[in-house]
């Protein structure tokens, strides 16, 4: 019963304990000091008012094949291009990046010999392996990843709280601006992100969520806190790499060593978990469309893992990750990731909708709160224009490989499309 | 095995590429920390992206300058010394 809980709550948890998560905390506490736990709070409640709605028991978008519900609801041809465009950019982009951070670290604070781009090929090396291996293996293994990097970030948050340094809460600064409450809402709602996959069996997805993401909260508010205690505000702010700063300045070099292996475990889990997570949306798509006849499926799940492989090593060896567009494009994979929620809340809502449950048009105003999240994230942020545009072209670019599936296997199609379409109407 | 063959001369190619940037000198860190201070002393810091946003060290007083654009080093005199950081 503990393991597969064990095992979704840490797939849940992948993105939330990754090095980029950390940074956007960081930099969030930075700007905002001991206000940013407000909204930091509200996201919370946002994130678990999706959770109660996506794992609805009586929408059991968790029990079934959860893309078949969101093409009944939205139509099978957005549905194709936003899973598409989440998953793929989700899974191709975020790791790219990590991977590089994670050769960084081993590089700086383990051995100075080892090249960190050799070091960044390793992980993906051993993490596409633990799949070719088994999907049993990945899957166990991503509790470790994810176990270990809670630890680390543990010990440095007890090490924080219970060390030398005087707790100086009436010291910390506030932006007490109600201007500022909106955006960071919003930023922190991307902190909660992993939530919108079941968990095993699907019947506790619900709780199981909500009690990884309140784990998360509070281990991640603990963070924040300990990093505000050691480290100047604005240092936090303006800083690339805030956690190994708080982590230096908490413990020293022991500090440094533990702040490594968060990073480098919680790369892997990152890259794994999305690898699971990305597999499974996109497996869950195919065998909707291409289903063969005697239901099993078309596509083997491996080739996922490999074709994602491929890919992230394309790009890291052409240099990727020394473009400074890549933590634009990362932060528009994570926008598709809050819009395919949204569009995950519009089909719980919808659902309950038909099935006339009361109170169920109040759903559809949560289902609002993720794109306008998006929409106002992009405004805000510096390089706006060109996060448009990547937004623009990888929309395009999914629209088209959909459109050209659906056309050239439109016969096909599985009959229960239609038959599920039909019912609708 | 044809392709194996080609793919591994690709490959021996790729990792030998390093050698034919051998006439430019390469400092270790012990070098660079023996002409902190100088005057004649230029750093400058070519790393973009992640490179230079996850890394732990930055060289204090190091210019940050796109790899591609170094007009800036046309500024300042030539004989000065020129260190390029880039990984």
């Amino acid at each position: 019963m503990a393991r597969p809980f064990l095992i979704s709550g840490s797939i849940s948890l992948s993105w939330m304990l990754s090095p980029d998560a950390l940074i956007i905390l960081g930099n969030s506490v930075g700007q905002s000091g001991i206000m940013f736990f407000t909204p930091f709070a509200i996201g919370l409640i946002l994130s678990i008012l999706a959770i109660v709605l996506i794992h609805h028991p009586a929408v059991t978008l968790g029990t079934g094949n959860s893309f078949t519900l969101l093409a009944t609801s939205t139509g099978l041809l957005p549905a194709m291009a936003l899973t598409l465009a989440s998953r793929l950019c989700l899974v191709l982009l975020l790791p790219t990046g990590m991977l590089v951070t994670a050769g960084f670290s081993f590089n700086e604070t383990f051995l100075y010999w080892f090249p960190n781009f050799a070091f960044s090929f390793l992980l993906l090396g051993i993490i596409l392996s633990l799949h070719l291996i088994g999907n049993r293996i990945a899957l166990v293994a991503q509790p470790i990843f994810i176990g270990l990097t809670l630890c680390c970030l543990l010990l440095l948050c007890l090490s924080g709280l219970f060390g030398p340094q005087e707790l100086k809460l009436m010291q910390l600064e506030s932006g007490d601006k109600f201007s500022l409450t909106m955006p960071l809402v919003f930023t922190a709602l991307l902190l909660f992100l992993g939530y919108d996959q079941p968990s095993s069996p699907p019947s506790d997805s619900r709780k199981n969520n909500i009690w990884t993401i309140v784990a998360g909260f509070l281990l991640l508010a603990a963070w924040g806190f300990v990093s505000l205690q050691y480290v100047p505000q604005t240092k936090l702010s303006n800083s690339t790499i805030p956690y190994i700063i708080s982590a230096r300045e908490i413990l020293g070099q022991p500090g440094r060593i533990i702040m490594g292996i968060a990073v480098i475990s919680g790369t892997c889990g990152l890259v794994n978990g999305l690898f699971l997570l990305s597999s499974r949306s996109l497996q869950q798509m195919t065998d909707h469309i291409f289903l063969s006849s005697n239901g099993s499926s078309v596509l083997n799940t491996r080739i996922w893992q490999i074709i994602f492989s491929l890919f992230i090593g394309i790009f890291m060896a052409t240099g990727l990750a020394g473009s400074e567009k890549l933590n634009i494009y990362m932060y528009g994979a994570l926008l598709f990731w809050l819009i395919m929620i949204g569009m995950y809340c519009f089909t719980a809502a919808s659902n309950l909708q038909k099935q006339q449950r009361r109170g169920a048009q109040y759903w559809y105003l949560l289902t609002a709160v993720f794109p306008l999240a998006a929409i106002w994230l992009i405004c805000i942020n510096p390089h706006a224009t060109t996060l448009v545009v990547f937004c623009f072209i990888v929309l395009v670019i999914s629209s088209t490989i959909s459109t050209g599936l659906i056309w050239y296997h439109r016969n096909k199609i599985n009959k229960s499309i239609q038959d599920s379409q039909g019912d609708i109407s | 095995m044809k392709r194996v063959f080609t793919l591994l001369i690709i490959l021996m190619v790729l990792a030998a590429s390093p050698l034919f940037a051998a006439s430019v000198p390469i400092m270790d860190k012990d070098e660079l920390k023996s002409l902190l201070g100088s005057e004649n002393l230029v750093i400058l810091d070519v790393r973009t992206g992640r490179d230079w946003s996850t890394s732990e060290f930055k060289i204090k007083d190091a210019l940050r300058v796109d790899g591609r654009d170094l007009s800036v080093a046309m500024t300042y005199p030539k004989d000065n010394t020129f260190v390029f950081y880039c990984a």
